[in-house]
């Protein structure tokens, strides 16, 4: 009996904050005021920024040219693979009614091409293009090896359908001089992309470290032809080849092509004339139905042309200042109930406690004894 | 010890269905019967090794897996791991193995320990040492060798190793004492008592002499009933046959006390033994929630088949145009093109469902336990729920069932012990209408003065002197308590000494036995103790009276009462009788019976609990034949019960009344206001009990379960017999239903009840009516209904004179009415446990009847107030707690995967994931892991204090308010808006924005173009933000450790994204995440979009919350809105309208 009071002290819980449940702690207080000035601040949030984007996409300029169909012959030619070699060029004049200042990019625009498709996306071999093992064809199928089973290199469902088109943007000053607007072609990777992700073996020569090699079946010319003039551009560094390895996240994309050398005429950007794209023509869309298109663009800190930001921001901003007059209207209309429910429910208390004490000194027998 | 004892014998042994006989016969020391004694069927034994672990070290791994792997969602789990295994899957089989497989382990590991400690603790018993004889000799072996038949020696504080009957002791009587607290948890003394003729055998050579042999039956469980025979040869004479009863049998498990040594025969072995067979697995209970939940969790399976048929089937539908199926930059493999379109199809599917599969989390069940585990601490923790008194604090059995504390809405209790203190002190006695009461009744302390009485009649006449001393007499002898002797010394003096030094502590099973006892020690009589069967009092004059206990007709719940007979020194033989007021009355045929029962009446409405006393003297034929019935009956092998209460019955009749007693149970600390709580609280209370009516009526006014205005409704015996229960029934109901109209309308609105409320009471008899299947079928269930129909709309119930299976079916029929209302029963005796056992959520409360009830419940609390906390808070905040867990789970992997569907939709059916792999793994597991865990531990929605002061709170989460399909399909909705959200805004982003990164970063001024994979980070991104944002906003209490958790976590993300992508990991065959979400954080517009797209998808239900706060509040966001009322004394408060409530979710 004597031992129990021990027992007791040592199966007392611990009087934590914790284990009572008591720890100290901030409570969230959604009071009229502070849900207001929130919901308040907010839509001012949103309409502000949604201003801004809208202002700021107002300077964007862009021109996109679809040109499936204006090359109307080359296309058909392209319905057929056998044809693939062929040569097949096409210009598409326009003109440029506004200027585009600052750095204009080009791009090429895919629709209903799915990159993103697993088996796709999954067909090509990291390992061959960092040069650790050019000959490591592994998960590449079905572009491992060619008809006579040399490697491809690089090999893969996403290296064989790289685009090729060429497109060169000509500035028609006079209908006699035809200036080719200087386009930059680096820079147009992710730079980590570019310097660490792809790596060419480390031999001056490329061919040769690429010999014993197929190109890709649908390529015009071997990976180390890429760009010859520019042999930091070439093989698996190759700009266009790295961002065309990105795999892009819907069928319908825009891949970066060129960026504008701003010099001579275009120190500040694309003047105002006509111009005209020469393409040559190889990359065959209509055998999937889809199309393609070369977009100019300029670019601010916001991004693109897109109003998509700016719209959706001050919809949401719009939104919000409204739900606030909702909120504010119903408490008004609240606050008139409650301050005569008020007043009742403060003289309901008392009697509601003499209730209670009448309850509490209760008799017992009466009831009972029917 | 204790624990694992009991957690040792947790399978049962499945004996052999070989020799399955009604009886056993075992030869003591394994001798044969001499030659002419009746043939017996040799029968194999099992050895006395028991066997609770489940495991071996070989069958583990494989018995454990197949185990485990029979719970549904584990197999579902495993089934979409081999899935991902076998056939060619965009994810990983990791992200679904490594989870599986941490779930598995841990679980494997914990069961592995709890099996080792059961093998441990099965060792520890298979081989403690046990003393046989063998030859005569003492011999030691390991108890696990011990055979049925052997002889065996047990010591002083030893437990027994099987079932024994007892053959002999060192004490010249024959007895022993032994305590059962780990079989049954009493821990009085128990005496038992050795075979008459083997008593004599004190020496090893004597025990070895012994010839005979035992019939008895086969193993039952029962603990407290055993019958057998034993047949002793002599040499010469015809064997002896001896009746076993109980009192016979040491049961394994128990310990040997005050006794030197004893001698018995094994009879029971190994898992035969009662205390085996008695471990009764628990059936596991299953709450309301998990019961939800795994309706919301076939809901889930179900989209997630469509999702995974529709995305085939569409598949199929787009490929159809061969350009999309096999395009020229994306051609097929020949093994794929020639492989069956229809098996093709079939792995579409599979794979469509491993992708969409993370949609049911194994990390949810995991939260789901942890929350349950480590939440069930909060419980024991719990300081108010400590009794300082007795030094209990609560027991949490089970961690299954915390959130059903939320949802009770029916309490059963139990009467004495849990409404009461079952801590009894005699308050009067009525001898002869004469009433006596004792100067101080203090709960059993006995005050020096307190010899005195207090005559309130006149003072009796010499007849009446005698009555009276005769009648303290019957009350010190009529009983079964046993005196503990602190000091041997001390009682050798006891007699000189004044009664009430303090000598001798009163132990009994029945408290009211001690208070009558040392209530009657008050009053002059002393008790002093049982020796050699002769029972010593002291008398007024200080002289010890020596009485000759011949028999003790020992007290059942049937018979409610108990005789004893008695040899007085001067030879005349007495029996005196001690029984409810019921179970006396018609047996007596003297006395002053009608003032008597007006006393007996008058006391029991004043919530005492009466016995009444009786006496006959019995001349010597008179107790020679109730000897030999008695003998008779308990010589009996076959329906000895019956046999013995038919002579019990024979026995005490003709008795004349001496008087009654009455003993005050006190109410319990702060029952009625606990009670007034629990029913402001929405909560029906009925209390069951086996008490007489009147009794348990004034403690039911007393701890205002009724009302002054309480219009009471009796379905008793009594008025059955008047009228038939068809009648009485149905003028009930109607009674009760006429208003019905107007009182379903109250219910809603807490106490205004005053007007139309009800009380009902029904006693054992009429419910057995109720209960019992009539013969022509149809009307039985007539009755049931109607009888439920009143029930429903009393707003107190009482249930007098049940008993412990009625507690039970009660319990049951409540249970499986119509609304299946979730169930609750407290109570502390061992007469609860069926009760306990039958209702969703048992209580104990840890009482004095012994921790039988404690031990099965699954919760068990030291008093009946703490009740109150464990519903109103523990209970409210578990609920809450989990509900939300459960709720926020599925939204937040409906927002995980619905984009993951929408993607199809863009990727040409081909199963891309959006997310990456180490995304998808973690997603469930780390990153949004903890805060919802902490939530469920933490979240207090409203304080503590003001759900104790506030129990109407408890009616907002009433009939699993929050999980009610309503709220389900909102959090899904808005799981699938937020989804939507995600997804199409980073979708026309992409499409139409130029994302770029501004040139600030880099070196040169590059913008970018962003592949799918920096997409998919996008959109992960803006999941993880919102979801967790979301959960800060439901979350009310945040203490540092949420504050801690919350921001932790998305800093976590950010920081393992940053990791993951700015290394290439040597491990990865990939490199597709390397600079990814650097890029993405690069970008301006990714900025401005992520907040935009959170903001977006929080709103809405921001608005939702404060419109439904506004227009519909419940009541607790009505106490929210009030308290921050009293604190930050503004007028512009939120949502302080009283506008009648209305439920929202």
């Amino acid at each position: 009996m004597e031992l129990i009071p021990e027992q007791n002290l040592s199966r007392l819980p611990e009087n934590s904050a914790l284990k009572q449940q008591m720890l100290p702690a901030h409570k969230l207080k959604f009071s009229i005021t502070t849900v207001l000035s929130i919901y308040i601040a907010t839509g001012v949030f949103c309409i502000a920024v949604g201003t801004i984007l809208l202002f700021s996409a107002k300077n964007i300029r862009e021109i996109e040219i679809n040109y499936t169909n204006i090359c109307a012959n080359c296309a058909e030619m392209r319905e057929n693979a056998l044809n693939f070699d062929k040569e097949c060029t096409c210009s598409i004049p326009f003109h440029l009614q506004e200027k585009m200042k600052g750095d204009v990019y080009m791009y090429y625009k895919l629709y209903g091409f799915y990159q993103n498709v697993q088996q796709y996306s999954l067909s090509r071999s990291n390992r061959q293009l960092l040069s650790k093992d050019i000959w490591d064809v592994q998960d590449c199928a079905p572009f491992k090896v060619s008809h006579n089973d040399t490697p491809i290199v690089p090999c893969g469902a996403i290296a064989n359908s790289m685009f090729n088109d060429t497109i060169i943007l000509s500035y028609i000053l006079n209908s006699s001089i035809h200036i080719r607007v200087p386009m930059l072609k680096n820079g147009l990777a992710w730079w980590t992309d570019k310097y660490v992700k792809f790596r060419n073996p480390n031999a001056i020569n490329l061919s040769n470290e690429f010999a014993g090699s197929a190109k890709p079946p649908f390529w015009r010319k071997p990976v180390y032809e890429l760009d010859s003039d520019d042999p930091g551009n070439n093989g698996f560094l190759n700009e266009d080849f790295i961002v065309w390895m990105r795999t892009a996240a819907f069928p319908t994309f825009k891949k970066l092509y060129r960026r504008l050398y701003r010099v001579q005429y275009f120190i500040e950007g694309l003047p105002v004339g006509n111009y005209s794209f020469n393409i040559s023509y190889n990359f065959p869309v209509t055998r999937f139905q889809g199309e393609k298109s070369v977009v100019l663009s300029t670019l601010i800190w916001s991004g693109g042309s897109s109003l998509f930001l700016g719209l959706t921001y001050m919809m949401t901003g719009l939104l919000t200042l409204l739900a606030s007059a909702v909120i504010w209207i119903i408490y008004l209309m609240k606050k008139k109930n409650t301050s005569m429910s008020l007043q009742e429910s403060m003289q309901d208390l008392p009697c509601r406690k003499a209730e209670v004490d009448n309850a509490v000194s209760e008799p017992k027998v009466s009831a009972v004894s029917q | 010890m204790d624990c694992s004892l009991v957690r040792t014998l947790v399978r049962r042994y499945c004996a052999g269905e070989e020799n399955w006989v009604d009886s056993r016969t075992i030869y003591v020391g394994h001798k044969e019967p001499p030659p002419g004694a009746e043939a017996y069927i040799p029968q194999r034994y099992p050895d006395n090794r028991i066997v609770s672990s489940k495991y071996t070290f070989w069958n583990f791994i494989p018995k454990n897996l197949f185990e485990q792997f029979r719970r549904i969602a584990n197999f579902y789990f495993l089934i979409i791991f081999l899935v991902q295994l076998i056939i060619d899957t965009p994810t990983s089989p990791v992200t679904s193995g490594l989870p599986l497989f941490f779930v598995i382990t841990v679980t494997a590991i914990k069961q592995g320990y709890e099996d080792w400690l059961r093998h441990k603790a099965d060792n520890a018993m298979n081989q403690c040492p046990v003393h046989f004889i063998q030859h005569g000799k003492l011999v030691r072996k390991q108890s696990r060798k011990l055979r049925v038949g052997d002889i065996v020696m047990v010591k002083e504080d030893e437990t027994f190793p099987c079932d024994l009957i007892f053959l002999s002791s060192n004490r010249a009587d024959g007895t022993c004492h032994v305590t059962t607290a780990s079989l049954d948890g009493e821990s009085s003394h128990k005496t038992h008592y050795a075979v008459q003729d083997t008593k004599g055998f004190h020496t090893e050579e004597d025990v070895d002499g012994l010839h005979a042999t035992i019939e008895c039956e086969q193993p039952q469980p029962d603990l407290y009933k055993f019958v057998g025979r034993i047949n002793v040869y002599n040499d010469l004479n015809d064997p002896v046959v001896r009746p076993l009863g109980s009192e016979n049998l040491l049961l394994r498990g128990a310990t040997l006390k005050n006794t030197e040594k004893i001698f018995g025969v094994a009879i029971y072995t190994g898992m035969e033994t009662k205390m085996a067979l008695n471990y009764q697995s628990k059936s596991q209970k299953r709450s309301a929630v998990e019961k939800s939940m795994n309706v919301f969790l076939v809901v889930y399976l179900c989209i997630l088949i469509s999702k995974a048929l529709i995305n085939t089937v569409l598949k199929y539908v787009w490929q159809s145009e061969p350009f999309r199926d096999e395009p020229w930059y994306n051609q097929k493999t020949e093994s794929e093109r020639q492989r069956n379109l229809f098996l093709r199809a079939f792995t579409d599917f599979l794979a469509f469902m491993v992708l969409f599969n993370y949609i049911i989390p194994v990390s949810m069940y995991v939260t789901v336990e942890m929350q349950k585990f480590l939440g069930s601490y909060f419980i024991s923790w719990d300081e108010d729920m400590f009794d300082e008194e007795t030094g209990e604090g609560p027991l949490v059995n089970t961690s299954d069932l915390n959130e059903e504390l939320g949802q009770v809405e029916y309490i059963f209790t139990d009467k004495t012990g849990t409404l009461t203190e079952n801590n009894m002190a005699f308050k009067e006695c009525c001898i002869e209408g004469h009433v006596y009461v004792p100067h101080v009744i203090c709960n059993g302390q006995v005050l020096p003065d307190s010899s005195g009485i207090d005559m309130i009649d006149s003072s009796p006449g010499v007849s009446g002197r005698e009555r009276e001393e005769l009648f303290f007499r019957a009350i010190c002898l009529c009983h079964t308590v046993q005196v503990k002797e602190d000091d041997p010394e001390d009682t050798i003096d006891g007699p000189r000494k004044s009664p009430d030094s303090k000598s001798c502590v009163y132990i009994s099973s029945s408290p009211d036995e001690v208070a009558l006892v040392e209530g009657v020690q008050r009053l002059g009589f002393t008790y002093l103790r049982l020796k050699d069967n002769y029972m010593e009092i002291l008398n007024r004059e200080n002289d010890i009276e020596r009485f000759e206990l011949l028999e003790v007709l020992s007290f059942d719940s049937v018979r409610r009462r108990m005789s004893v007979i008695v040899k007085s020194a001067t030879g005349e033989i007495y029996l005196f009788c001690k029984g409810a007021d019921s179970s006396i009355f018609p047996r007596v045929i003297e006395g002053k019976v009608d003032q008597v029962r007006c006393r007996v009446e008058r006391n029991a409405v004043e919530g005492l609990r009466t016995l009444c006393v009786a006496y006959k003297r019995l001349i010597p034929e008179e107790y020679e034949a109730a000897c030999n019935l008695l003998q008779a009956a308990k010589v009996a092998l076959q329906d000895r019960e019956k046999k013995l209460a038919e002579a019990y019955e024979h026995i005490e009749k003709d008795l004349i009344l001496l008087g009654a007693t009455a003993v005050e149970d006190r109410l319990q600390e702060k029952a009625a206001d606990t009670i007034e709580a629990l029913q402001k609280a929405g909560i029906k209370v009925w209390v069951l009990t086996g008490d007489k009516m009147e009794t348990a009526a004034a403690t039911c006014y007393a701890c205002k379960l009724f009302r002054r205005s309480t219009q009471l409704l009796e379905l008793t015996t009594k008025k059955i017999e008047e009228q038939s229960l068809h009648d009485v029934l149905f003028e009930l109901s109607k009674t009760v239903l006429r208003c019905s109209g107007s009182l379903t309308r109250d219910t809603f609105s807490g106490l205004s009840t005053d007007m139309h409320d009800y009380g009902l009471i029904i006693d054992g008899a009429a419910l057995s009516l109720i209960m019992k299947p009539r013969e022509d079928g149809s009307s039985s269930s007539n009755y049931r209904e109607l009888f439920l129909e009143i029930c429903r709309n009393c707003s107190a119930v009482l249930c007098c004179r049940m008993a412990p299976l009625q507690k039970a079916q009660i319990v049951k029929l409540i249970k499986f009415s119509k609304e299946h209302p979730i169930t609750l029963a407290v109570g502390d005796g061992a007469n609860d446990v069926s009760m306990i056992l039958e209702a969703h959520v048992g209580i104990g409360v840890i009482g004095k009847e012994g921790r039988q009830a404690a031990r099965n419940s699954d919760y068990a609390i030291p008093k009946f107030k703490h009740l109150k906390k464990m519903l109103l808070v523990h209970g409210h905040f578990y609920y809450i707690r989990i509900s939300e867990l459960v709720q926020y789970f599925f939204y937040k992997n409906v927002c995980f995967i619905f984009p993951q569907f929408l993607y199809q939709f863009f990727c040409g059916f081909s199963q891309q994931t959006l997310y990456d792999t180490a995304y998808l793994t973690l997603y469930n597991i780390s990153f949004t892991s903890l805060p919802i865990l902490l939530y469920s531990l933490m979240e207090q929605h409203v304080s503590i204090e003001v759900l104790k002061r506030d129990p109407t709170l408890y009616r907002d989460i009433a009939k699993n308010a929050l999980l009610r399909w309503r709220v389900f399909i909102y959090w899904t909705f808005l799981g699938v808006f937020d989804a939507l959200v995600f997804f199409f805004g980073a979708y026309f982003m992409f499409e139409n924005t130029t994302v770029t990164s501004n040139g600030q970063i880099m070196t040169t001024n590059i913008n970018m173009m962003f592949g799918n994979w920096t997409f998919g980070t996008l959109v992960f991104t803006v999941m993880v933000f919102t979801v967790t944002l979301k959960l800060a906003l439901d979350t009310h209490y945040w203490t540092w450790i949420n504050h801690f958790v919350i921001w932790g976590s998305l800093l976590f993300y950010v920081v393992f994204s940053l990791l993951w992508g700015g290394i290439i990991w040597p491990f990865l065959s990939y490199q597709r995440m390397y600079y990814v979400f650097i890029h993405m954080l690069s970008s301006g517009p990714a900025w401005l979009g992520i907040t935009l797209l959170v903001t977006v998808s929080l709103l809405p239900d921001v608005l939702k919350k404060v419109l439904c706060r506004q227009l519909w509040p419940t009541a607790t966001e009505r106490t929210q809105a009030r308290n921050k009322c009293l604190s930050v004394e503004q007028p512009t408060v939120f949502m302080l309208s009283q506008t009648s409530s209305g439920l929202s979710f």
